[in-house]
């Protein structure tokens, strides 16, 4: 039987983008982790099929070929969030006419894709504050007379959403890689009870989202 | 002191063919139950099989137990 994916064994991550590596024909890629292509090389490119903005996972290491660009990423769990709705859509054009006896409709290509994202608000989270400095300016003080100020700031976000999270050799990790703009963002305090905030991001399509399946190997 | 390494085999993603290697030999008697893989750091939960000492009777000597299978051939006479 199917495996019924869970809640529970899903999570947001945000990804941190690390330094660029350029392939040269003898060195691999460094990191058995994640990878953003950023560039193929022209002729021998050893991405294959996929594309400039696509993941891929670097196992077995790969050698990229001068001209293949890729950036690291490193997703960490967002630890303060709770649910994540996520939802997409297509345009659909009625192209009904007199003879139809039910209305019909032509099928519109492009997919828009949007969610939200609400949990609790944590203090000292870096990236909390990586959401929230979409928002607000943020002014860090010591006290000892180091003052740090974070102005406000835009770009995408490089979510993860795991649909289903494990490292156990022989099951497969899904992944929709959500790559986004926050839109919005809610941060409640209520007389009591914990501090509430709730997110919009939309996902942005020239990032080349997508839900990678992944097999987990020795 | 040796450092026991996990290399992929034959199927990398199949946690039974996964070889427990102790410097460049093979542990033979690991048997691997479940593997994990998080980002690299590699875990493996794994069944030693040792088999138990040989009995009593292969301890005696050759002379007592060869006395001792007569014995009994004679009884089923």
């Amino acid at each position: 039987m199917k495996e019924r994916l869970s809640g529970r064994k899903g999570y947001l991550a945000l990804a941190a983008r690390g330094v660029v590596e350029s392939g040269n024909g003898v060195a691999a890629f460094a990191t058995e982790g994640w990878y953003k292509i950023t560039a193929k090389a022209a002729v021998g490119s050893i991405f294959g099929e996929l594309m400039e903005g696509d993941l891929f996972y670097n196992k077995p290491a790969r050698i990229g070929a001068t001209g293949d660009i890729a950036v690291p990423l490193t997703p960490r769990i967002l630890a303060f969030v709770k649910d994540v709705p996520n939802s997409r859509s297509k345009e659909k054009f009625d192209n009904t006419t007199q003879v139809d006896e039910v209305k019909s409709y032509e099928e519109g290509t492009k997919v828009d894709a949007s969610g939200s994202f609400s949990g609790y608000m944590i203090d000292g989270d870096d990236d909390a504050d990586e959401i929230l400095n979409r928002f607000t300016t943020i002014i860090e003080d010591n006290g000892a007379g180091a003052v740090v100020r974070k102005s406000l700031k835009g770009g995408v976000l490089d979510f993860f959403l795991y649909r289903k999270k494990t490292a156990e050799v022989g099951e497969v990790e899904i992944i929709d890689y959500i790559p986004s703009y926050m839109d919005q963002l809610q941060t409640d305090k209520p007389m009591d009870g914990p501090q509430l905030f709730n997110g919009n991001y939309t996902v942005v399509g020239s990032e080349r989202p997508s839900q990678y399946r992944r097999t987990i190997t020795a | 002191m040796i450092d026991l390494r996990i290399e992929p085999g034959e199927n990398p993603a199949s946690a039974q063919d996964i070889r427990l290697m102790a410097g460049n030999e093979r542990v033979g008697n690991a048997r691997i139950l479940k593997a994990f893989n998080d980002d690299g750091k590699k875990t493996v939960v794994c069944e030693i099989v040792q088999e138990k000492e040989s009995g009593h009777k292969n301890d005696k000597p050759e002379a007592v137990r060869s006395e001792g299978r007569k014995k009994s051939g004679k009884i089923g006479e």
